[in-house]
């Protein structure tokens, strides 16, 4: 990966961070998880490494930012298994449905691994049905946004990363 | 390597979830440590959050304002309807106070006195220009009011019944000009004519004159009614008012005493009007027992 790919990366990473709390967050509690889709993206368009190290770096920053309402680490350990199992995946992002799908699953993990780590912590959570009812919609939200967006971010990072893309 | 699956290294992935959990176990045994990390992130995140807030609130607000206008102005007519509900109960909160208070007054004075009364609120004064002093109430021959009836209130001597309606009554005041009361001096029991001045508000004063003119009343001597034959125009017993001053003619030798009144004639509202046990009445009788009938 060319220096130039990794900081565009970054950048892309970083992004989905501001738009996450700067714009998502003031819109209410059931929002898309930004960062979660731009880590799905890269993941599926250069690989597990650079799906891991995304996650960690969207991940910590989500964590660190205002408002830190939850353990340092939890979104981190939560995107970088994200970001390692959708690089893991050979899938080329064409079909909205298709790419939905796996965005869907890919935050079902993402958020199931996310409570797991606050129930391991032993921060206090919400009662099952509402954790349950409040992870269904955010996969949804997640899902459609990842069907509009994955596709278009994949082939960006492609044209900045095309070595990888090649391989593909 | 499976199908659908590329190959990948597991270094990285060990390695950033080792550093995460490390975050996450400092961060859970010392929450202090990774505040400077925080305080960096807020400080660049912070600002762009602030711009952030500014662009989406008035979407937000634009979506809950047309979400919730219909149930806002429900609102502001129900708060409106209570507000004003409350506010004619705290103005009216003085007035049931003092008509509870004067019905407790009443109650004790028909006690205290062994009379039975009729409750009657004063409805309308007499215009001055009639140059008389006298009140309506609001009871009348259907309450079981008669002419020349004794009419007291928690405080004292009110008047006598000069003219009974169906339904109001005309009541002249202790203070007018022409009204007559025998009365007696609770300490000596002297006794003499009390007689209306005319005034109505607080100068308003009565004069005693003695029978005995040599009896001297003292001042702050009680005065009370002195009693007609059956009970009419005025009942005995009731009080009338105090000793103020006491005036000394020299050309006619009469003592004359001024009464203070215990009634203040300028502000009645609730009355009682003396009738005989068992009268029939269209309201509930204050009994001498304090009971109601």
């Amino acid at each position: 990966m060319t220096p130039r790919a990794a900081s565009l990366i970054a950048a892309l990473v970083a992004g989905a961070v501001i738009l996450q709390t700067a714009l998502l967050a003031p819109l209410g509690p059931y929002v898309p998880h930004l960062v979660m889709v731009a880590v799905v993206a890269v993941a599926l368009a250069v690989g597990p490494q650079a799906g891991v190290i995304a996650g960690l770096m969207g991940g910590l920053l989500i964590d660190l930012a205002p408002p830190g309402d939850h353990l340092v680490g939890r979104w981190a350990v939560a995107l970088i298994v994200v970001g390692y199992l959708c690089g893991r995946v050979r899938y080329k992002p064409g079909r909205r449905v298709g790419t939905a799908a796996l965005v869907a699953a890919a935050s079902f993990v993402g958020y199931s691994v996310f409570a797991l780590t606050g129930l391991v912590g032993g921060e206090r959570s919400a009662p099952l049905s509402a954790m349950v009812a409040a992870i269904a919609i955010s996969v949804v939200l997640n899902a459609v946004i990842g069907g509009v967006f994955v596709p278009s971010l994949t082939r960006l990072i492609g044209r900045w990363h095309p070595a990888e893309a090649l391989v593909r | 390597m499976r199908r659908g699956t590329r190959p990948a290294p597991r270094g990285p992935l060990v390695l950033a979830l080792a550093l995460a959990l490390a975050l996450l176990t400092l961060d859970a045994f010392s929450p202090r440590a990774l505040d400077p990390a925080r305080t960096a992130v807020g400080a660049v995140l912070g600002p762009v959050q602030v711009v952030g807030h500014r662009v989406v609130s008035p979407i937000v607000s634009l979506g809950s304002a047309l979400r919730t206008n219909g149930s806002l102005r429900h609102d502001v007519a129900t708060l409106q309807a209570r507000n004003s509900a409350l506010e004619s109960q705290m103005r009216t909160t003085g007035l049931d106070r003092a008509r509870l208070a004067a019905y407790d007054g009443l109650t004790r004075a028909a006690r205290d006195t062994g009379y039975a009364l009729v409750p009657a609120h004063v409805i309308g004064y007499g215009p001055a220009a009639n140059f008389s002093r006298t009140v309506t109430v609001d009871a009348g021959r259907s309450a079981g009011l008669r002419p020349d009836a004794t009419v007291i209130s928690s405080e004292g001597l009110v008047g006598r019944v000069l003219s009974v309606g169906t339904s109001t009554s005309t009541v002249l005041l202790l203070c007018d000009a022409d009204s007559v009361v025998g009365a007696r001096l609770a300490s000596s029991m002297k006794v003499g004519f009390l007689r209306g001045r005319g005034d109505l508000g607080d100068r308003a004063r009565l004069a005693l004159s003695l029978v005995d003119t040599a009896a001297t009343p003292a001042r702050g001597d009680i005065v009370v009614s002195w009693g007609s034959e059956r009970g009419g125009p005025y009942v005995a017993g009731i009080p009338i008012g105090t000793v103020e001053s006491v005036r000394i003619s020299a050309r006619d030798t009469t003592k004359e005493a001024v009464i203070r009144p215990l009634v203040s004639f300028g502000s009645l509202d609730l009355v009682g009007v003396v009738v005989p046990k068992g009268t029939r009445s269209d309201r509930t009788l204050i009994s001498p027992s304090g009971a109601s009938r």
